[in-house]
């Protein structure tokens, strides 16, 4: 059975979160929705199924402190299952204060859920007119719904000026190199930008991004990253070729985004030199393990040594999958490449992690 | 009729004759089920048909009510009929002859747990975090404080003063006559699905998110974990006896023994599996020391508390969406997601294979 799509639109109140939602219900002729919404809000929801979540975030019992889940959402999401064939796909509005990670993590932790629906992307409305006020405030909740978005919809541009536009944007990439950006007003941003993005999916991080991540170059160009989530240490190791391919590339480089003002900042990673996979999957086991509660994403695609094949992680706090997957072109460098999305992050200790993992 | 010898005869089970079962569309997918000591039965549907049966005439049905949305949860009345609670937040009683009164009109929260005291006197139902206890006659009696969360799961002791309510962080036990005196709370982390309490009134045990039992030994709180389970357990059933307690979610149907000082250090009796599919729901027989259990792929099988034997019903290749016996212990019902009920008539005994045989039948 085809896993049910799950879009989670987060963003500030007033940041245009209905007007969006309500686009999509509109303009998607012929596709059937579920909706769960926090509250039934001032502007009406054009929709058949909604209902109503009262966003209770629950720990997980399992060891992990991060791992938070939304209580209701199993409930909700479980009790939606249960209509078969009556919608297409689900969509999920949060709060303006709500923390995405549970939503995200919902999906991780819950075995029911996971084989049922599959979380395709988180999608940020931002209020391009108030967004600098709330992150000098500090805003915790807008902070971590910039970090966690796979999309971030840059909305209410039309109410601020290009100079404004291009600040903005640069700040929203210094706390989330990854996500793709979109400029618009009123919410109209092309609906396929939005659905169906496959973000947690590790087959589509190499299908749709060769350039990847923290590519300063191409800062200002979309950028789109998919992931696919499980558990921690679910790596698969069992391969064993024996390729020996000398590379000469510089060694490694790290570019951090942006201004340091924001708690929350994207580190992103490159190298040239192959990896070792065994020291790899210590350093980033023990750094999640002690650093979880701080990063809120990772996302890589590695080059290990004596591998052919790239292998693609990415992870939700604590939890973390990866998998060898496509070949190295045999006429590119391999670079691999991570970035992380945290709180507080040692940029300097992760370099120097990421560089120590180098193949001897 | 069972006789008290057969009951006695040691590695026995109801047996399934030829020609014993029938078949009856419900008209759409069952999404909860009961079925009352009158031998009638409720089938919620997933169009929010609440539909009535008996087992004398099941294809007879008649639609008594409907919710706008699912139900999700539908309990037997110890004096006959039905509660179902759905979520348009509406709580409806089903008289036995299917006359219909509102027992909460429909509102926010789901009704998301229901429960009856065993002597009928009342009926307990949780709205999000709110706890409402009804007299028989659907008068209300009271409200409790609000829960710390939404309300997952609500049973009654067996004497039917005490109520336990599960939700995050544990159980909350309140007193029927006092709802708003001082709770006794029964804690542990993480996230409580569902409760039952033991026929003796000694343990409280709660399903979790984390696919576990928890268990508290009320006399002196000792926890009690249980564990094991593929999927998150669903079904809790106590045999006659009191003694052991049936659960869905393993791969085999998984009974823990609380004779005595209760499971530690006792493995479980378990039966049925086979090629890892797991148990979707299990009944205990009203008289037997039998239990019955319904796997995902369809497959109902019973086995014998005591490991004595065990013996297949039926292979109905259709995910279960309940299963219970009639009062009398003579008829089997199980729903099934493709909206059929299925009627096993098993009256008569029969002599069961030797542990173990039925796990090389059929393999797959």
């Amino acid at each position: 059975m085809d896993r049910v799509p799950v879009t989670v639109l987060t963003g500030y109140l007033g940041a245009g979160k209905t007007t969006l939602l309500n686009r999509i219900l509109t303009e998607q002729h012929g596709k059937k929705y579920a909706v769960v919404v926090n509250e039934f809000g001032e502007i009406g929801i054009d929709n058949d199924l909604i209902v109503e979540s009262d966003e209770e975030v629950f720990e997980m019992n399992n060891g992990c402190i991060c791992c938070t889940v939304r209580g209701d959402l199993i409930r909700i999401l479980g009790s939606l299952m249960r209509r078969k064939g009556k919608f297409d796909a689900i969509l999920v509005e949060t709060t303006g204060l709500a923390d995405p990670a549970p939503v995200a993590q919902t999906f991780i932790a819950d075995d029911e859920i996971g084989a049922a629906t599959k979380l395709d992307a988180v999608v940020t409305v931002v209020d391009a007119r108030h967004v600098e006020q709330r992150l000098d405030e500090g805003s915790k909740e807008a902070q971590e719904q910039i970090a966690f978005a796979d999309v971030i919809v840059l909305n209410k541009t039309d109410l601020v000026s290009d100079a404004d536009l291009a600040r903005i944007e640069r700040r929203l990439r210094g706390i989330n190199t990854a996500a793709e950006i979109h400029r618009c007003s009123r919410g109209a941003v092309p609906l396929d930008r939005l659905l169906d993005r496959g973000a947690f999916d590790l087959d589509r991080i190499l299908e749709l991004d060769p350039r990847f991540l923290g590519d300063r170059d191409s800062a200002a160009a979309d950028h789109v990253h998919d992931e696919h989530c499980g558990h921690l240490h679910d790596h698969d190791h069992d391969h064993d070729h024996d390729h020996d391919h000398g590379h000469d590339h510089g060694g490694h480089d790290h570019v951090h985004a942006g201004r340091h003002d924001d708690d929350i900042a994207s580190v992103s990673l490159k190298s040239a030199e192959p990896l070792d996979a065994d020291v790899f999957n210590v350093w980033i086991g023990k750094l999640l393990q002690e650093k979880g509660a701080q990063i809120l994403r990772s996302k890589g695609i590695l080059s290990f040594k004596d591998q052919t094949e790239q292998f693609v992680f990415q992870g939700v706090h604590m939890m973390i999958e990866g998998d060898y997957r496509k070949p190295w072109p045999k006429d590119e460098p391999r670079i691999s490449r991570l970035v992380f999305i945290g709180r507080d992050l040692d940029e300097a200790a992760l370099a120097a992690g990421f560089e120590a993992c180098r193949a001897q | 009729m069972l006789s008290e010898e057969a009951l006695l005869a040691g590695a026995q089970t109801p047996k399934l004759a030829a020609g014993r079962q029938r078949d009856i569309p419900l008209g759409s997918a069952p999404v909860a089920f009961a079925l009352d000591g009158g031998n009638r039965f409720l089938a919620a549907l997933d169009d929010g048909r609440l539909r009535c049966g008996t087992i004398a005439a099941p294809d007879e049905l008649q639609d008594v009510a409907s919710h706008d949305g699912l139900a999700l949860v539908v309990i037997a009345l110890p004096g006959g009929g039905f509660l179902s609670g759905g979520e348009d937040g509406r709580a409806i009683l089903v008289a036995p002859d299917g006359a219909v009164t509102d027992l909460v009109p429909p509102g926010r929260h789901w009704i998301g747990a229901a429960a009856a005291s065993p002597d009928g006197k009342f009926i307990a139902i949780a709205a999000g975090k709110r706890l409402l206890l009804f007299d028989r006659g659907g008068k209300a009696l009271g409200e409790a404080p609000p829960a710390p969360s939404t309300i997952t799961g609500l049973v009654f002791n067996p004497k039917g003063k005490r109520i336990a309510a599960s939700h995050y962080g544990g159980v909350t036990l309140r007193w029927a006559g006092g709802l708003a005196g001082s709770p006794l709370v029964l804690p542990w982390k993480g996230s409580h699905l569902g409760v039952t309490w033991s026929p003796d009134g000694r343990f409280v045990v709660s399903a979790t998110q984390e696919r576990e039992l928890h268990g508290w030994r009320l006399e002196d709180m000792q926890d009690l974990k249980m564990t094991g389970y593929g999927a998150k357990v669903r079904a809790l059933s106590w045999t006659a006896d009191g003694r052991w307690l049936a659960c869905s979610g393993g791969a085999a149907a998984t009974l823990w023994d609380f004779a005595g000082k209760g499971p530690w250090g006792r493995p479980p009796h378990q039966f049925g599996e086979t090629d890892g599919t797991l148990v979707a729901g299990v009944a205990a027989h009203p008289r037997l020391p039998v239990i019955a259990a319904a796997f995902e792929d369809g497959r109902v099988t019973m086995g014998r508390s005591d490991n004595e034997g065990e013996a297949p019903v039926a292979e109905l290749g259709q995910a279960p969406a309940g299963l219970a016996w009639s009062a009398d212990g003579a008829t089997l019902l199980c729903p099934t997601e493709d909206g059929t009920l299925s009627l096993f008539d098993l009256r008569e005994l029969g002599t069961v294979p030797p542990p173990g045989a039925a796990a090389s039948r059929r393999p797959r």
